[in-house]
């Protein structure tokens, strides 16, 4: 996905940089938008850029002041609360990938206990941990396929009667 | 992508229960947050996004900032003033390991060993790009006998024979990035002993006597790059003088071994 190569640094190129952030700012706003239709909620941005003078604000100033000074309310405390930065972004999407790191590592576990189970010389002794997991694994398979026999059936019914 | 059939049109409007807007929420706020972040990074604007969550608690809010912190950038704006501005690549005047806020930043000793790690493999790609110039500065002098076709054995024995003055340092160009563990790169001392495939050997031995020929340079020159990585930057900004007018025998490894690796597989 995505048609160029994006190098994560400040484009040298000033031509292209003004480009990009004109586009991205347009979608940046966009995303922005949908967000608040969707979920019903609050939101703005302020923009600083090389590119205008001044702040530029969405969804317009009134609005804007309004967020920020119910913003500067806030305690401090739930001000810094979710404020979050470049490098947070990263740390979460590490995590992230970590979690699903780690459901993948599941997946393919149990995959090859199936595997173990369904081999049939099923002897060796160390396993016997394995082999218990392996037993699970096949019980949970054979519900599914008991469920799917009774649907499939039950369906079968339905389609004899017409 | 990786999983098929992901991207629906989906209607923007309200969504009905409280689970399906608090799902659309955490979703939609990561990649607004990480666009954000793009934006930021890529055009060095200064930005911040205040986004308050849905539902019952109305007195919670997310903020994103770029470069600055959402307070200061709240500040600026009510004062009118400015924040400061992004500098752009043009002016640094130093390195960027000379930056005195890149050590105080670290906050473990991770982040060190990978600003060490970097520094380490700057410093290799710039010896071996050093090395390859003395190398190509050799090899022009016996270029009046060798063609760009000539058949692989041949030219195999003239690159022995023009580089053999250096004492193996020429080996050890293509074993330039091997900290990666890239080792099968590297060649031993004596060369007819390499364990190259021919079509490897016609990448190699080809792609040498052409630069000296050619006057363009081989590094990346492509224009429709949006920017340059930091190992074409670094090859591109002549860090220690060596490129005095000689841009034709710099030489980015890098499109080296992917031309070797692309060959090979």
């Amino acid at each position: 996905m995505g048609r160029r190569k994006v190098t994560h640094q400040l484009i040298s190129d000033n031509a292209t940089r003004r480009v990009t952030f004109r586009k991205r700012k347009h979608g940046l706003l966009k995303k922005l938008n949908e967000l608040t239709i969707l979920c019903g909620l609050r939101a703005c941005a302020i923009i600083y850029s090389d590119y205008e003078e001044g702040p530029e604000v969405w969804p317009n100033r009134k609005e804007v002041r309004v967020l920020l000074n119910r913003f500067r309310a806030l305690p401090v405390e739930k001000q810094t609360k979710f404020m979050m930065d470049q490098k947070d972004l990263m740390n979460r999407m590490i995590q992230d990938a970590k979690k699903r790191l780690e459901k993948e590592q599941m997946h393919s576990r149990a995959m090859e206990l199936g595997l173990i189970a369904s081999s049939n010389d099923i002897r060796d002794a160390d396993y016997s941990e394995d082999l218990i997991k392996a037993a699970d694994v096949v019980e949970k398979k054979i519900k599914v396929i008991r469920e799917r026999i009774k649907a499939v059936e039950s369906g079968a019914a339905i389609l004899m009667i017409e | 992508m990786a999983r098929g059939g992901t991207k629906r049109k989906i209607e923007i409007k309200k969504r009905e229960t409280k689970e399906q807007r608090a799902v659309a929420y955490s979703k939609r706020r990561k990649t607004l947050f990480s666009k954000s972040a793009e934006l930021c990074c890529l055009s060095g604007a200064n930005i911040a996004v205040f986004v308050t969550s849905p539902g019952d608690k109305p007195n919670v809010a997310s903020s994103f900032s770029g470069h600055a912190s959402a307070s200061e950038i709240v500040d600026c704006y009510f004062n009118g003033t400015l924040p400061p501005k992004i500098s752009g690549p043009e002016s640094k005047s130093g390195f960027w390991w000379t930056d005195p806020d890149l050590y105080s930043s670290c906050d473990d000793l991770s982040q060190l060993d990978v600003i060490e790690d970097l520094i380490k493999r700057t410093k290799k790609d710039l010896m071996d790009c050093l090395e390859k110039q003395e190398n190509s500065r050799v090899c022009s002098s016996s270029d009046s006998h060798q063609k760009p076709n000539s058949s692989s054995s041949q030219a195999f024995t003239m690159y022995q024979n023009s580089c053999n003055p250096l004492d193996g340092s020429s080996q050890v160009i293509y074993g330039g990035e091997s900290s990666s563990g890239q080792s099968r790169y590297l060649v031993n001392k004596d060369v007819g002993n390499c364990l190259w495939e021919t079509k490897k050997e016609n990448n190699l031995i080809m792609s040498v006597p052409q630069e000296t020929e050619q006057t363009q340079s081989i590094i990346n020159v492509d224009g429709g790059d949006e920017g340059q990585s930091f190992w074409d930057e670094l090859c591109d900004e002549d860090v220690f003088g060596l490129n005095n007018g000689e841009d034709d025998v710099m030489i980015d490894i890098g499109e080296f071994l992917n031309d070797i690796e692309s060959g090979e597989s």
